[in-house]
């Protein structure tokens, strides 16, 4: 699965770097074997060109578009006659002055926010359990992994059954409860976007936890022995040894966790389509409604290239994090 | 940064917007489908009808017999059409013809989509004969861009044993229909139900509302649009209507008379087929009750139309001429369940019969949804009024000022 060949990125940090020591800087010499490195024959190349190929097209170019759009008036006749004229930055400003695409930003760090602390939360509880040994744990660990196979419209459509005020299963077993539990989920402002983000955290749970976990049985053994000889207990190797160690890990899965949550579109089209009125309009599901729904191509590659600028920002800070973690 | 992607795992990695307009753009750009046939004898035709009724490609074939151009039809998702339409202009590849809900009809030719049909509908003679609603639907700023294929409008369904056991008659005005749902609602039924989610399904109620009470788009924060919504969120909180209409569609809001579980039910007059197949009570239906201004219903239907891009105008014409025949037309509508959209073909005698007879009364006061370009945002903005105020988030008045704030421009600009 496409999470276990992140780990072993992680794991096995590139050895043979390609970057040439400070010596063969200075004397332009390297070791013999690595002459073919530094001159690379065009087959070379060709192997590298699918990759090339597949980015130009699936990435760069699609990127450019929504740049080029971003400054443009587009219209459904614009397209049909090639002519769309050159606006500058007047769809960003009218994005901006949007009370709507604000209202979007603040509902998109909540939900993001609060989905990240829990994902992240819980996942490191889960995370520190599996690291024990006890009967039943690669059963128990392949079930908490469900949410990570299962098709996001799955996910989506199961939980807005089990939300539904009617019937739903939440309701039912808070109703159970005591009566005055059962609310309105979908259908109340706030507890809509609660529900939004329960369901993102569930989904979002198995990633973390299989990622700490990775970070957690990377520790060696030996320094728990060393920390219980001095008289660590349980409590203390945790504080002093476990959480310093997974700092680099922490941070790592933390900054995955907020490029993936700043993304969800699909759950939220599927469970609340953004609402009750626009309770849960993430700035992606805004994007979204003015493409396909109003028209407004130019503006929705504002918010595009807004977004991209941020999550570019996000990823580097990755990057930083991923290559200190190595060293 | 697209280095992270070789780390990341391939789900949700899409960057949402950006990567997936990009792509859907050059997706389309990589040769879509269905594009413009490239000889005159073939029309290229979109529609949204997933299971065609066989009436309804007889109408095609029976074109194609008479005329010899042959028809290639596709289908092209409801949800998914607008999108559709917009990739087929960038990738310059659109249908000849498309037959389209009406409310796109004056937003597709406010964008410049559709051929200006005015000249051929004036030498075909039948213009007249058509209501004013669907003749409304198909027209933008003084020019036709479109032939109503079909009608329907909303309706008011009632279970009949209910009504009779509560000894009311079914409701004609809106103090009426308050009335009635007090007097139905009881134990786990409800008196009324409709459609109050976050589409144009429930937009078609509302709206309904707002004309009944003498409000428009352009007049949301009148008194008369106060009225209308503050009349719907008394319902809801009265307990007559749940306030789980907001995430029911129109067919959800039916589903719950046909289970028992509503007495009155505001739908379209195309589910009569299925409410008759799914409800085992006695049903009937009866026009809307008539709002404080008027007797209002929202107009629904299809029209057939002619992209400003086709190289066939012609062969698309005589098709649009041939298909709307009264002898084409009247068993396909018959078969679909819908009402016609012209005098000449209510006449009929299929149409003489209860229910149908009051579909038709109840058409006759139907108003098509006629607002350009920006009528999708407009009607966003309508949903997140009755939304906010349906579930508190804003008072009424907040809600409609909110909306109203959002509308007027978009009107003047269209």
């Amino acid at each position: 699965m496409s999470a276990s060949s992140h780990l072993v990125v992680e794991a096995d940090p590139p050895r043979q770097s390609s970057e040439p020591s400070a010596h063969q800087r200075l004397t332009g010499r390297g070791p013999a074997g690595r002459r073919r490195h530094r001159s690379p024959s065009a087959g070379g190349y060709l192997f590298l060109a699918p990759a090339v190929v597949f980015l130009l097209v699936f990435a760069i170019y699609p990127i450019a578009v929504t740049v080029v759009y971003s400054f443009r008036n587009v219209t459904v006749a614009g397209l049909l006659s090639g002519r769309l004229p050159f606006v500058g930055l007047g769809n960003y400003r009218e994005v901006l002055a949007d009370p709507q695409f604000v209202h979007s930003v603040t509902v998109s760090v909540i939900f993001t926010v609060a989905s990240v602390v829990f994902q992240f939360g819980i996942g490191f509880a889960l995370a520190l359990l599996f690291n024990e040994r006890f009967p039943g744990r690669g059963a128990m660990r392949a079930i908490v992994m469900i949410g990570w196979v299962l098709p996001l419209v799955v996910v989506g459509t199961i939980f807005k059954w089990m939300f539904q005020s009617g019937e739903g299963v939440v309701n039912t077993v808070l109703a159970a409860v005591h009566p005055s539990l059962a609310v309105a989920w979908l259908e109340e402002p706030r507890s809509a976007l609660g529900a939004i983000i329960l369901t993102n955290i569930w989904l979002g749970i198995p990633f973390d936890m299989a990622m700490l976990l990775a970070g957690l049985q990377a520790i060696s053994p030996v320094i728990y022995e060393a920390a219980r000889i001095d008289g660590a207990g349980r409590w203390q190797c945790l504080r002093y040894v476990t959480l310093p160690l997974m700092r680099g890990p922490s941070l790592i899965v933390a900054t995955l966790g907020v490029i993936y949550t700043m993304n969800v579109f699909e759950i939220i089209l599927i469970v609340t389509g953004g609402g009750p009125g626009d309770a849960t309009t993430v700035v992606p599901y805004y994007a979204y409604q003015r493409v396909f729904q109003f028209f407004k191509v130019g503006q929705a590659s504002a918010v595009t290239v807004l977004m991209l600028c941020l999550l570019a920002l996000v990823s580097a800070l990755y990057l930083r994090l991923l290559r200190r973690s190595e060293r | 940064m697209f280095d992270t992607t070789v780390a990341r795992p391939s789900r949700r990695t899409i960057l949402a917007g950006g990567l997936a307009l990009g792509t859907t753009l050059l997706a389309t750009a990589c040769g879509g489908s269905a594009g413009q046939a490239a000889d005159n004898n073939t029309l290229t035709l979109w529609d949204y009808y997933q299971e065609p009724e066989p009436t309804y490609l007889k109408r095609l074939s029976d074109f194609t017999a008479s005329s010899g151009v042959k028809i290639e039809r596709t289908f092209v998702k409801y949800d998914d059409f607008l999108g559709k339409i917009l990739q087929g202009a960038a990738a310059g590849k659109l249908p000849d013809v498309i037959l389209i809900d009406n409310p796109w009809n004056s937003a597709m030719a406010d964008q410049g989509v559709l051929a200006d049909l005015s000249d051929n509908v004036e030498k075909w003679g039948k213009w007249d004969q058509f209501y004013p609603g669907p003749r409304a639907s198909a027209t933008w700023k003084g020019k036709i861009y479109g032939v109503p294929n079909e009608s329907n409008c909303l309706i008011m369904y009632y279970n009949v044993d209910m009504l009779r056991a509560a000894g009311v008659a079914p409701p004609t005005t809106w103090e009426e229909l308050e009335a009635a749902a007090g007097a139905l609602t009881k134990g786990g039924v409800k008196g009324f139900s409709t459609a109050m989610s976050k589409s144009e399904n429930a937009v078609f109620v509302f709206e309904s509302l707002l004309w009944q009470s003498g409000a428009d788009l352009a007049t949301l924060d009148s008194p008369e649009g106060l009225r209308a919504l503050t009349y719907l969120v008394g319902l809801v909180q009265k307990g007559y209507l749940s306030k789980e209409c907001l995430s029911w569609d129109l067919r959800d809001g039916l589903t719950q008379l046909a289970n028992g579980r509503s007495a009155i039910c505001f739908q379209g007059t195309w589910d009569a087929a299925w409410l008759k197949k799914n409800m085992k009570a006695k049903w009937d239906v009866a026009l809307l009750p008539a709002g404080p201004a008027a007797n209002a219903s929202n107009l629904g239907g299809e029209n057939w139309s002619v992209t400003a891009s086709s190289t066939n105008a012609d062969s698309a014409w005589k098709l649009i001429e041939f298909v709307n025949q009264p002898s084409q037309l009247v068993p396909d509508l018959v078969a679909q369940g819908q009402l016609p959209s012209r005098k000449d073909v209510a006449s009929d005698a299929a149409f003489g019969k209860h229910p149908l007879s009051m579909f038709i009364k109840q058409e006759s006061v139907a108003k098509a949804r006629v607002y350009g370009a920006n009528y999708p945002q407009m009607a966003d903005a309508l949903m997140q009024a009755y939304q906010g105020a349906i579930s508190g988030q804003a008072t009424p008045q907040a809600a409609l000022a909110a909306a109203a704030a959002k509308i007027k421009p978009l009107l003047s600009k269209g």
